[in-house]
């Protein structure tokens, strides 16, 4: 039976588990950008090895589930001396999974550039890191914000699995809840009407924010 | 960095720009054959011919943008496809086509003007980031450009907000703001409604009248290509079948690809 008080009494027991999940997306998607961005260009530039080793290691991190690279991060990877706290390392774990999409979105975006911009760059022999920096990621920025905004959505949501990583996030909290008061209807329906009432929202403000670009 | 042969050359003809047997493929197909031409300082030459006739790749292989199969491509004296290091000459790296494209500038048929920047920004920022000129004296300069083709009133507008017209003009004067040696005009008003051609084109006899850049204009406007140019080279399968003086080219054409190609273009009127 839904008892209501007690659904409204979690909602405050919730609200730091609440915050950890918010820092946890923020620092996860800036994460997952950069890297993200420095595998596309890393890649887009064809170095003679890098890049191949680039490609290989974004292949795995999109090919193994997020899951398996979180228990990887926390439970294999500290027996060979490298550990740091749970909360880090779910920010790692995300920042690379994600950013190996992320990857993708950005080779697409410098690749629609048109040519003609490479052609003018050149021509007008700017240097190297100023056509990158001025004239070619700008570009990509904007075309590339309604998929990346989509992943940060993405991450805020997924960040759930890290509450298996022992990550005092939303979703884990919500379990403690249950655990102490032996009722878990309550605590989790809560916890998913937050994660729902910042996601939505978010969803429909990308939609406007994508709307407003396409048609500048 | 000049080969010893190259350099004598020059100093006999005077040459800004020579091409000795560039021969540019794409797979099988041959677009320059064998090509050896050359511009003098202060020349205004016009490249015309059918499509796929090689005279846009010519223009990007001067530019430094395609590199040829074969062949030398001199520039104000700078070889562009190669330089010297350590006593021998290589293939031109980056560094190398960065400096050497200093001494060209191009003006595109899709304009190709940083599409986020304002017109102003377009014109400024080469001056910066390459000339390393002072922000607010590139941004002086760049107005008073802006002025002289009649844009000062959308110097702060974005391509998006101007005219394919205006905006060929701004590409026009970034160009030039960078004082190149020798400009190049690859079919710049192809892609402009008929009604903005005339602008562009008054705009390039300007600066064909008022300065001693050399140009090569690669056009369809033949008329125009008669006006502004010195000298008149037909192109066709990636060589120069025919040139001469405008008046002589285009009343009197001597070889049969030249009559045809001129002829077709009457028919359409």
């Amino acid at each position: 039976m839904w008892d209501w008080k007690l659904a409204l009494e979690t909602l405050p027991k919730l609200w730091q588990g609440f915050l950890t999940t918010v820092q946890v997306s923020i620092l996860a998607s800036i994460g997952a950008v950069i890297l993200g961005l420095i595998w596309a260009v890393i890649r887009y530039v064809e170095v003679p090895f890098l890049s191949g080793a680039v490609s290989i290691f974004v292949q795995l991190l999109r090919g193994t589930p997020l899951l398996v690279q979180l228990y990887i991060l926390f439970y294999v990877v500290p027996q060979y001396g490298i550990s740091a706290s749970a909360f880090m390392t779910g920010v790692v774990g995300m920042s690379f999974y994600f950013s190996s999409y992320c990857a993708e979105v950005f080779r697409a975006g410098i690749i629609n550039i048109p040519k003609g911009q490479w052609d003018v760059a050149r021509a007008l022999s700017l240097p190297p890191r100023r056509v990158w920096l001025d004239i070619i990621l700008p570009q990509v920025g904007r075309s590339v914000i309604p998929p990346i905004g989509n992943y940060a959505i993405v991450i805020f949501k997924q960040s759930a699995l890290l509450s298996t990583i022992t990550v005092a996030e939303l979703l884990h909290s919500a379990q403690n809840i249950g655990s102490e008061t032996y009722r878990y209807v309550e605590p989790i329906t809560m916890a998913g009407l937050l994660y729902f009432a910042i996601s939505y929202p978010a969803a429909l403000g990308l939609r406007r924010l994508e709307k407003r670009l396409a048609t500048r | 960095m000049i080969s010893s042969q190259v350099e004598s050359e020059s100093a006999n003809s005077g040459a800004l720009v020579q091409l000795q047997n560039v021969t540019k493929k794409y797979g099988e197909t041959t677009v320059l054959d064998s090509l050896t031409f050359d511009v003098k300082a202060g020349e205004k030459v016009a490249l015309i011919g059918p499509s796929g006739s090689g005279k846009t790749t010519v223009l990007r292989v001067i530019m430094g943008l395609e590199q040829p199969n074969s062949g030398t491509v001199v520039v104000a004296g700078d070889e562009i496809w190669r330089e010297m290091r350590s006593g021998k000459m290589i293939p031109a790296s980056e560094r190398h086509l960065r400096k050497v494209r200093q001494h060209t500038g191009m003006v595109f048929q899709q304009y190709n003007l940083f599409p986020h920047m304002s017109a102003l920004r377009n014109v400024a920022e080469p001056l910066i980031r390459v000339k390393k000129v002072e922000k607010e004296e590139a941004y002086a300069e760049a107005k008073d450009l802006l002025e002289m083709i009649g844009l000062s009133n959308h110097s702060d507008k974005k391509p998006g907000q101007l005219s394919g017209g205006q905006q060929q003009r701004v590409a026009l004067v970034r160009a030039i703001a960078m004082k190149p040696k020798v400009m190049l005009f690859d079919e710049v008003t192809s892609a402009l409604d008929p009604e903005l051609v005339g602008e562009v084109l008054r705009a390039i006899e300007d600066i064909a009248l008022t300065t001693q850049m050399s140009m090569i204009v690669v056009t369809h406007e033949i008329l125009f290509a008669a006006h502004v140019s010195d000298r008149v080279l037909m192109f066709d399968g990636g060589k120069v079948i025919e040139e001469g003086h405008p008046d002589d080219i285009l009343k009197s054409p001597k070889h049969e690809r030249t009559q045809r190609f001129l002829s077709r273009l009457v028919d359409r009127g």
